[in-house]
């Protein structure tokens, strides 16, 4: 009994998992609460459209959308938020790792305080068709205001 | 014997300037000016001219066939048979040339072989130089429009990174990479394509090459192999984009607790010292020396306080004092 009540529960918590991720994120709105929160110590410039592809170096992607918060004092902070198609998504999204790992080295020997920041990064497809790229100095904040705006 | 009039016509290309102001179709202001003949350099040019107009319009490669049509026509109703020489800059700088013949009927770029005037059929090689100087005095620098830099590139370090990411100047390209220093100008690739990052100036033709190296190199035991590396790769650079300007910024101030630590030898004294020779080494080559040094630094040659979260890299307030220095500074 004990085992069926527990299936169902992890059912119930599958089922509404699946259908948060199902909610229309607008990328302007998670955009602004993420940028709310406290962990971004430097002004990040916010850029949509060719400027944020161009900035973000992704060009040659075609996206559905995109938005780029960066900072212009050297820090790493960045949040990338992007609507596409999943397969996109995926490639977008090693590439973010390989950057990541890369701006770990450069930064390293420089100002080791990001290392922690990217080491921390959040990189996330939250939906089939939206991801997540989040440097900051708090992750777990930036978790927290992710699942908030999702079960807004 | 040929009658030869050689007929100089300027068009100066500035840009942003130009279409701002501009309403209606350019070639008709442009034939308009030639007809009117309003513009006459006989004493000042140096060469064959005789006549020279200027037109400030920017125009495409049709209208520039139309508008050597239109001067060939207005030559033949003077029975004179006429060489044309068209000469096209943009901010001073001859971006492209043509050398007309009415008797033969051709027209021919001469971009890539140096100037040629045709004087009673002798052929004279010109010095670009003089006619850019010529240029330069009719025009004085003041005159010129702010710096465009929708053909330019950045290359360098963090800051560079910094100016980039401030979106002041989405127009350029940028090739740079936080740590990124003269030493590794040859081996420094790009963070996701591994491509070498020296091999994306070959990406297209620019006209301004902007480069900004230093900040890494301040504890380098001996600054003379920093300047001997950064000619290196100004050198490459020249070699790639033989047509642009190259402008080397000065290294920026840092503040007074980043002078105190002088972590990795950044101290003012090193940054002045090395600033330097930077300046030296700009008019050893010919380079221009944009001093962003003084542009940020306080009475003391600090960056203040305010003006940094780090004490080295400048908030967006800073960067467009930068920007609109570059754009009254960078003209060439």
């Amino acid at each position: 009994m004990r085992k069926i009540l527990c299936c169902l529960c992890v059912s119930l918590f599958l089922f509404s998992c699946g259908k948060s991720s199902e909610k229309e994120i607008v990328l302007a709105d998670l955009g602004n609460d993420l940028i709310e929160t406290s962990v971004f110590e430097g002004d990040l410039n916010k850029y949509t459209d060719e400027n944020a592809k161009k900035l973000a170096k992704l060009t040659d992607f075609e996206l559905d959308e995109i938005i780029l918060y960066v900072d212009s004092g050297a820090l790493s902070e960045k949040i990338i938020l992007i609507k596409a198609d999943k397969e996109v998504l995926q490639t977008i999204s090693e590439r973010l790792k390989k950057e990541n790992k890369s701006l770990q080295e450069s930064y390293s020997s420089y100002n080791p305080d990001e290392v922690v920041k990217l080491k921390n990064a959040v990189l996330e497809i939250i939906t089939e068709n939206t991801l997540i790229y989040c440097v900051s100095s708090d992750y777990q904040v930036i978790e927290e205001c992710i699942q908030s705006y999702i079960k807004k | 014997m040929k009658k030869i009039v050689a007929l100089g016509i300027f068009i100066l290309f500035v840009l942003s300037g130009c279409q701002e102001k501009r309403e209606g179709n350019p070639l008709k202001e442009a034939i308009s000016q030639i007809e009117k003949e309003t513009i006459f350099f006989n004493e000042l040019i140096p060469f064959e001219y005789d006549e020279c107009f200027q037109v400030g319009l920017d125009l495409d490669e049709n209208a520039i066939s139309e508008l050597i049509n239109i001067s060939y026509k207005k030559q033949s109703e003077k029975e004179e048979l006429a060489d044309v020489h068209l000469i096209f800059l943009k901010e001073n700088q001859i971006i492209n040339d043509y050398y007309c013949s009415l008797e033969e009927g051709n027209c021919i770029s001469l971009k890539n072989v140096g100037h040629v005037s045709y004087n009673d059929g002798e052929t004279i090689q010109l010095d670009r130089d003089s006619i850019g100087n010529y240029l330069l005095h009719e025009i004085s620098y003041e005159e010129l429009p702010e710096a465009d830099f929708s053909n330019s590139v950045f290359l360098g370090n963090s800051k560079i990174e910094g100016l980039m990411n401030s979106g002041l100047i989405l127009e350029a390209d940028y090739i740079c990479k936080v740590g990124w220093n003269v030493a590794k100008a040859f081996t420094e690739t790009d963070e996701v394509s591994e491509e070498l990052l020296i091999d994306k100036v070959n990406y297209r033709e620019y006209n301004k090459v902007f480069l900004m190296f230093g900040d890494n190199e301040l504890g380098w035991a001996y600054p003379e192999e920093f300047i001997e590396d950064y000619k290196k790769l100004i050198h490459e650079i020249q070699s790639r984009q033989s047509n642009a300007s190259i402008y080397i910024m000065s290294i920026f101030p840092v503040s007074k607790k980043i002078d105190e630590k002088g972590k990795f030898g950044v101290t003012k004294e090193n940054i002045l010292i090395f600033n330097e020779l930077l300046k030296k080494m700009c008019e050893e080559e010919n380079l221009y020396y944009l001093d962003i040094y003084s542009v940020l630094a306080d009475e003391n040659g600090m960056l203040p306080d305010k003006a940094s979260y780090d004490g080295v890299h400048p908030k967006n307030d800073e960067l467009e004092k930068i920007v609109q220095y570059m754009k009254e500074n960078a003209k060439l």
